[in-house]
């Protein structure tokens, strides 16, 4: 979780995880999945840290959207009624990864759909644009775009990010 | 676009369900949603995936639901929360899906189609389904 390029400013809308309704007992969790909200919760608890400074401000469609992938661990298998698969808790840490070091002040937040073989897909569907971000495993990714100029589709791998991501994210945002 | 040699060997198409049978499948509350573009509230392309690549997709047939099965209600019992989408069995061949009954016990409606989906084809399905029922009322986001 190092190294993202985090874009936070000043203006972002604040507030305390439990005014975001997300409680901190989520952090106590053991998998990888919940690192995003642990060090959100451990930054809280810390004001002089580095940690903290870096999420001492944190947009609400931020920590909705991380919250919303969080909630991806707890689904059981065939959690469509179908065969679908658990959510991989490394997939989910992959996705909140990205949407940190993505999501800009003015993002609303993604509608977060788990995928059938264990993975998460982020979609914005706004201002004439269809994005949909597929992030099929840790190592794997696939950027989907779809406006008025055709579509568009590009592979990623989701640590190393992907330079079209953030040209993108800016044309769903709010103008 | 012709199914798979995958497909057509292992789940063949069926001409007996014709173009304009209705195709139903489940939608659980993660997958679906308001799309602002659209103005309405519908299915994720994440909705329409195989299970694996050799388990295709499963539906059930609108009208073998009504005339044997009790009506669509019956395929949603159980499932609180979720919604149900159709698309016609044309929707799905245009597409290179074959439509193979696979009736299971208790359930002779249910139906595969099989084909691959990639993402472009997941999010037609997505974009042209009705709701048979509705998604329970929930906030636009």
């Amino acid at each position: 979780m190092s190294g993202a390029a985090f874009a936070f400013e000043s203006t972002f809308e604040t507030g305390t995880l439990t005014s975001f309704g997300i409680r901190p007992t989520v952090a106590t969790r053991g998998s990888s999945a919940v690192l995003c909200i642990g060090e959100i919760v451990q930054a809280y608890g810390s004001s002089n840290s580095n940690a903290a400074n870096r999420w001492s401000t944190v947009s609400k469609e931020l920590v909705q959207t991380i919250a919303a992938l969080n909630g991806l661990a707890d689904l059981p298998a065939r959690w469509n009624s179908y065969n679908a698969a658990p959510i991989d808790p490394e997939t989910i840490a992959a996705a909140c990864y990205l949407v940190q070091s993505a999501m800009l002040v003015s993002t609303p937040p993604p509608a977060v759909v788990p995928t059938v073989r264990g993975g998460v897909q982020l979609e914005w569907h706004r201002n004439g644009v269809d994005l949909e971000i597929r992030i099929d495993s840790p190592n794997q990714a696939i950027l989907f775009v779809e406006d008025s100029d055709g579509e568009h589709e590009e592979q990623f791998e989701p640590a190393l990010g992907l330079r079209s991501i953030q040209e993108w994210i800016k044309r769903v945002s709010k103008k | 676009m012709p199914p798979s040699s995958y497909c057509q060997e292992h789940y063949p198409d069926d001409p007996a369900i014709l173009d304009e049978v209705q195709l139903l499948r489940r939608v659980p509350r993660r997958h679906f949603f308001w799309d602002e573009n659209l103005g309405r509230t519908r299915p994720s392309s994440a909705a329409f995936e195989d299970d694996t690549d050799r388990e295709p997709m499963s539906v059930y047939r609108r009208n073998i639901l009504e005339v044997e099965s009790g009506g669509v209600a019956r395929v949603m019992m159980g499932h609180e929360g979720f919604a149900l989408a159709g698309l016609a069995a044309s929707e799905f061949r245009v597409q290179g899906q074959s439509i193979h009954p696979e009736p299971v016990p208790d359930e002779p409606a249910h139906t595969v189609v099989c084909g691959d989906k990639p993402e472009r084809v997941r999010k037609l399905f997505a974009k042209r389904a009705l709701w048979v029922i509705e998604p329970p009322e929930q906030g636009r986001s």
